[in-house]
């Protein structure tokens, strides 16, 4: 697949972003009369400025106010400026491989040991974004060795022994 | 004086000295590569200060952070690419006076004009902190209330045409902020009977994710930069017989290092906005010579850039509220450590006060003889493809959060948090008000209800005392300035006399003027 064909078209973003903010607006609408409940001892009668629920309310109120007025303005056609110098639109798919091998990297850890499962994540994401596999590579092992001799032997950042690797 | 060397003898550790130089090392190369601003950096760093003493973890963060302020103008005068968003006023006059052969001489203005700016700011630091630590020391509820209200009422006002996303972010973080036990009532908000919860979200996690994680997810999707024609890679230097040409204009030198220094006083208002309120503030005397590569735009942009640093330490330092992204960052380094910013940390701990203003001090001075020596080879880092970055970077998210707390539920925040912030970026949703949300809110919350408290529920206790008073009447002029600036241009128009507009209306009147 080219890469053009991967780029996130300005009309996808858009719905896409409009979505994402509508969730949000609609996330703190239905969080807002359920405050109260979502506290645990919540007391039955108390003065308004001493009640925990107080400041909670005024933030949710705010972001569906905010996101919901945004989300509108988004629909109508209001440009999505920002000002970051980079594209995150670009190359969506990989963003997406990313975030899959991210999640199986987390989970490989406690399976395989804090060192196997780096260098294999910096190998995969490194030709998942295409890098090849020969720099991810040399990358991966040069990364994994400093961040383990920085981390584990120099900071003693323990890690749970691996249970597939005995010793890894 | 005394608390200058006070300051000397808590930097002249071995530790710290290597952090200010690894710190000032990070920082310009940070500055340099497109795509990651010291917003990144900082939270990729965060854990390892963890395991440092203050002085040090802190003067590694500094580092990061002047440096990078630095660094932004290589790239935006030698590709026209700017390194930060508070470089790119840099590119104006930088990249024309680069292509027409004088890159040296560019450079050479951009660092010499920051390193001015940096020091004066830092002067402003070292003299402004203390007074207003002073005098915030009498602040009671009420005042501390107001002056946070204030600051959040900036971080929206910051986002000059995007105010809404910014409100919503920073109720974003507000309300993130209140997840765990409540400090006042003791009562468990929004947990969900997750006992890891009972703390809050843990600030360290939210950061690398909204900051790092985020960030290397956009880089891992970016396209590797091309070499073009008119790069002036291989032009980059310093030129020591002309590091004295910015005092040939000594008006823009010192109206922006003013500028600079007061915008970072501001909250959440960043260096993006000072560069451009000084480069159009030099631009009007002489509007035909900017653009076309004269030395006061580079000078403007820069002195006024770099002075933002010392600016944004002396509402952090002296009340406990910061004045960007960058200094909330640092200042939950400060909390991580037990140390609290605020009036008492001047009589608890002067030598970290001092520490810090020396330091400042010296990451001028090193960064700027760093440059001096090195920037023909850190100018080449910019061919660095972004894809590797994100590699690394996702990487070292992993082992920064997971070591918070040595515990993969640090990483998952992380990750959550990642996912968030990508999507943000990609629906123009400002991060940064949603971390001031986070640091500012539980200030806010507590002073809020105390004084509420001795108010008895009157909201007119934050009228009753002169400070939180004015503060108030501030606040309220900053919301309504909107509506009272249509209302005076209603007014300031003229109406037109009955007559004239009849005989306009029957086509007789006078013609308008030729364009």
């Amino acid at each position: 697949m080219s890469i053009a064909s991967q780029e996130l078209g300005e009309r996808a973003q858009r719905r896409l972003a409009a979505g994402f903010v509508g969730l949000l607006a609609l996330g703190a609408a239905i969080l807002l009369p359920l405050t109260p409940r979502l506290i645990v001892g919540m007391p039955e009668e108390v003065a308004y400025y001493r009640s925990p629920a107080l400041f909670p309310s005024i933030a949710l109120a705010l972001v569906a106010i905010a996101a919901a007025f945004h989300c509108v303005r988004m629909l109508r056609g209001a440009s999505l400026s920002t000002d970051d110098i980079d594209e995150p639109a670009a190359h969506w798919r990989v963003v997406v491989l990313a975030f899959v091998a991210y999640v199986l990297y987390v989970l490989a850890v406690p399976l395989v040991g804090y060192a196997i499962a780096t260098a294999v994540f910096v190998l995969a994401v490194g030709a998942l974004s295409g890098l090849g596999w020969r720099v991810p590579a040399l990358i991966g092992v040069c990364l994994t060795t400093a961040l383990y001799l920085i981390f584990v032997l120099g900071f003693k950042v323990w890690f749970p022994a691996a249970s597939l690797i005995p010793g890894a | 004086m005394n608390e200058l060397l006070l300051g000397l003898q808590s930097v002249m550790h071995w530790g710290v000295l290597a952090s200010l130089l690894v710190g000032a090392a990070l920082g310009i190369l940070i500055g340099v590569l497109p795509g990651i601003g010291p917003g990144v950096a900082i939270a990729v760093m965060l854990p390892i200060t963890y395991g440092m003493s203050h002085m040090a973890g802190l003067v590694l963060l500094l580092g990061i952070y002047c440096g990078a302020f630095y660094g932004g103008a290589v790239t935006s005068i030698l590709i026209r690419t700017p390194g930060e968003a508070s470089s790119i006023m840099t590119m104006f006059d930088g990249y024309p006076m680069a292509a027409r052969g004088e890159a040296q001489r560019a450079l050479t203005l951009a660092f010499t004009s920051a390193f001015v700016g940096g020091l004066a700011s830092t002067v402003f630091l070292i003299f402004a902190a203390k007074p207003l630590a002073a005098f915030a020391g009498r602040f009671g509820a009420a005042e501390f209330s107001a002056a946070a209200l204030l600051a959040l009422v900036c971080v929206v006002k910051a986002y000059q045409g995007r105010t809404a996303q910014a409100a919503l972010m920073l109720g974003l973080g507000l309300f993130i902020g209140t997840v765990g036990i409540d400090p006042s009532s003791q009562e468990q908000r929004f947990t969900f009977g997750f006992p890891q919860l009972m703390t809050g979200l843990p600030l360290g996690a939210v950061v690398i994710g909204v900051f790092g994680m985020a960030q290397a997810f956009v880089l891992l999707g970016m396209k590797p930069r091309e070499r073009k024609r008119g790069d002036q890679l291989e032009q980059a230097g310093f030129s020591l017989k002309q590091a004295g040409e910015i005092f040939r204009y000594p008006s823009t030198l010192a109206k922006s290092a003013g500028i600079g220094t007061l915008i970072g006083v501001l909250p959440a208002v960043g260096a993006a906005l000072s560069t451009s309120l000084s480069y159009f503030e030099a631009k009007r005397h002489d509007p035909e010579a900017f653009g076309k590569g004269d030395p006061r735009g580079i000078i403007a942009a820069e002195a006024a850039n770099n002075s933002v640093s010392g600016g944004a330490l002396v509402p952090l330092l002296a009340l406990g509220i910061p004045g960007d992204a960058v200094t909330a960052i640092i200042m939950g380094v400060f909390m991580v450590h037990g140390v609290f910013p605020g009036p008492n940390l001047f009589s608890e701990q002067p030598e970290l006060v001092s520490g810090i203003m020396v330091s400042m001090l010296l990451l001028n001075v090193v960064i700027l003889l760093m440059l001096v020596f090195l920037v023909r080879y850190v100018a080449m880092c910019v061919q660095l493809d972004p894809r590797l970055l994100g590699m690394v970077i996702l990487a070292l998210c992993f082992i920064g959060s997971y070591s918070l707390g040595n515990s993969l539920y640090f990483t998952w925040v992380a990750f959550g948090f990642g996912i968030f912030g990508w999507l943000c970026a990609l629906s123009g949703l400002p991060a940064v008000p949603l971390v001031l949300g986070m640091v500012l809110g539980d200030l806010m919350e507590t002073s809020v209800r105390q004084a509420l408290n001795i108010g008895e529920g009157s909201p007119a206790v934050f009228f009753s005392r002169p400070v939180s008073a004015t503060l108030m009447v501030v606040v309220i002029l900053m919301l309504a300035w909107p509506l009272l600036r249509r209302g005076w241009r209603a007014l300031r128009r003229p109406t037109p006399a009955p007559a004239a507009d009849a005989s306009r209306r029957a086509g007789t009147g006078p013609l308008p003027p030729a364009a």
